[in-house]
């Protein structure tokens, strides 16, 4: 007779979960209460790193859509640096965005504002389609163009089935946008879209999906489907769960020129976030096996990211950072303890390369990368900085970080100052 | 009487204070019901932060750490329940998410308690866990699941019978 045998079910209980109790040594510091409005956002837009060096990238992706809808015209093409009635702005810095509002306290999705940072103005206010609400939106190859997630409105998440419709901005024109449904449709009537990516030719988008259902099996896919027919052309899977929520969502984006998908797992040691790269050109299915870790996020004496955007020439991650109203957990702001830090991932030896820190007094403070160019050399950041010794007094501001400095940008005052965290550039 | 309305910095100082002193706890708690330690650190770190929203509301205090378990133990349960509908809280299978390292502390014994307590109904599992870990009397368990002394104790007696059951099986 076993040990086992001999003790009551009670003791074993006892034993067991102790033991199990064990396991959990330590905690990660309390994150700060968020006055920025975040809901489960994908990964911010990629977009522009191809088509600012090559009008054919852009005209590809324009070619590709028009096979199955007549709103994108060959003739957009990205927005000058130096037009636009208001504040200059840098060359390749977006021009347009999109911000699909949401009411935090009425839980209730709001319309889709587009906006021009160049003169700060709101450029449309879009009611979703009947029935839906507007969840997310990711942008393309082209300034003018973005693709967005609406899906059946509940809270405080959206309900399958999610729909994804093109959004065409034309500024001046007689109507300022057109939006039109795509024809892509996740397979099983319950299955929950986590984050998506337009891939920078436009033919194809990657959705990053989990079923529901009483029986589902709580499977991970990444799939790619056509744009134009809304086939699934590739799917990968893993067994399990694996995908890890920063503050900022997910990360999911396209790199090296469509070649490979970039996502963030809870696969690395003591389940830390760990970025991996995907090949989406070789033979595999299986999501982990078949992709490899290029960057690890939460690794001990680093800041933990609040968000983390991988650089479409897949050469460097850029984790921005947050100081909590704790100050044993981190630097704080004077210290640092806000800042935008770029990380090699072709040489895990180099340290990481601030661009941008703040350096002023706070209370808590948080950061989100929301745009960057192909190599990391000039982004668009948000901040959310309390100044108050007491109490809360929150300043939000959206700006292009290139050469250690934040240039703040114009944003349209229709978008609620708190959503800016959802901004798609 | 509601407390008067303090500072948001006074307020973060001390839930701060309080979250240092048990979150450890508490995560240990939502890992045993859920068995995934992001989604218990989730837990608790959605508890906390509901305290600090709530904490203006609090008529006494001195009961914020009730609330807090019993924000985690709804969350436990809102994890079981959602599972299959909702992908935020998505529950592994106990050998997927174990390390190597986990496995041989845990021991082959241990590991098949926990799986069979995570296979237990909701009510059962709470009694079973605020029983034998944390070690609460019926009273207690009964007022942190919010049920009847009774509820409690039918509860406890049928997890352990099941577990008896499961564990027979499982040779």
């Amino acid at each position: 007779m076993s040990t086992d045998d001999q003790m009551s079910v009670e003791d074993r209980v006892r034993a067991a979960t102790r033991a199990g109790a064990s396991l959990i040594n330590d905690v990660r510091p309390l994150d700060a209460p968020a006055p920025v409005r975040l809901r489960r956002r994908p990964g911010p837009g990629k977009r522009r790193w191809a088509s600012w060096g090559g009008p054919l990238a852009a005209a590809a992706a324009v070619a590709a859509i028009a096979l199955t809808l007549v709103a994108v015209r060959q003739g957009g093409s990205p927005a000058p640096a130096t037009t636009g009635t208001g504040t200059a702005a840098p060359t390749a810095i977006p021009r347009y965005y999109v911000e699909p509002t949401y009411d935090i306290h009425a839980q209730r999705s709001g319309p889709l504002i587009v906006g021009d940072d160049r003169t700060g103005k709101a450029i449309a206010t879009i009611a979703p389609p009947s029935g839906l609400a507007f969840n997310y939106a990711v942008a393309t190859a082209e300034d003018e163009t973005f693709v967005v997630e609406a899906s059946v409105p509940t809270t405080p998440y959206g309900a399958p089935p999610f729909t994804w419709f093109l959004l065409r901005v034309t500024p001046g024109g007689a109507r300022p946008y057109q939006l039109t449904r795509l024809p892509v449709r996740l397979p099983g009537n319950e299955t929950y879209s986590r984050a998506f990516a337009v891939s920078p030719d436009g033919r194809e988008l990657a959705v990053e999906s989990s079923p529901g259902g009483a029986k589902a099996k709580p499977v991970t896919t990444v799939g790619i489907y056509s744009v134009a027919t809304g086939v699934q052309l590739r799917a990968w899977t893993a067994p399990r769960q694996v995908m890890t929520e920063l503050a900022a969502g997910h990360t999911l984006s396209w790199l090296r020129g469509g070649r490979q998908l970039a996502f963030n797992a809870a696969t690395g040691p003591a389940n830390r976030t760990q970025l991996r790269t995907l090949d989406v050109t070789g033979t595999g299915t299986d999501l982990i096996a078949d992709s490899r870790a290029v960057f690890t996020a939460d690794r001990p004496g680093m800041s933990s990211c609040r968000s983390l955007q991988v650089t479409p020439d897949g050469g460097t991650a850029i984790c921005s950072t947050g100081v909590g109203p704790d100050p044993r957990s981190g630097p704080g702001c004077a210290n640092g303890g806000l800042a935008f830090i770029a990380f090699s991932l072709t040489s895990s030896s180099q340290p990481g390369r601030v661009l941008y820190q703040y350096r002023g007094a706070c209370a808590d403070a948080e950061s989100f990368t929301l745009w960057t160019d192909a190599s990391g050399s000039a982004i668009i950041g948000m901040t959310r900085i309390n100044t108050a010794s007491r109490g809360e007094k929150n300043t939000f501001t959206v700006g292009v970080i290139t050469g250690g400095r934040f240039r703040p940008l114009d944003i349209a005052k229709s978008v609620p100052a708190d959503g800016y965290a959802d901004l798609t550039f | 009487m509601t407390q008067a309305r303090q500072p948001a910095h006074d307020r973060s100082q001390q839930i701060t204070a309080l979250y240092q002193a048990h979150a450890l706890g508490f995560v240990r708690l939502a890992f045993l019901m859920t068995g995934d330690r992001p989604t218990a650190e989730d837990l608790v770190q959605d508890a906390f932060l509901g305290l600090h929203r709530r904490w203006d509301a609090l008529v006494d205090p001195g009961k914020a750490l009730s609330y807090v378990r019993s924000c985690v133990l709804n969350g436990c349960r809102e994890v079981y329940r959602v599972r299959y509908r909702r992908p935020k809280f998505r529950l592994d299978q106990p050998e997927d998410i174990e390390s190597a390292e986990d496995i041989a502390i845990l021991g082959e014994a241990n590991r098949a308690v926990l799986a069979a307590i995570r296979r237990l109904p909701a009510r059962q599992r709470e009694a079973v866990v605020l029983r034998y870990y944390l070690e609460m009397s019926e009273d207690q368990a009964a007022q942190a699941m919010g049920v009847a002394r009774g509820t409690v104790k039918s509860a406890t007696s049928r997890g352990l019978a099941a577990l008896a059951r499961m564990l027979k099986e499982a040779k």
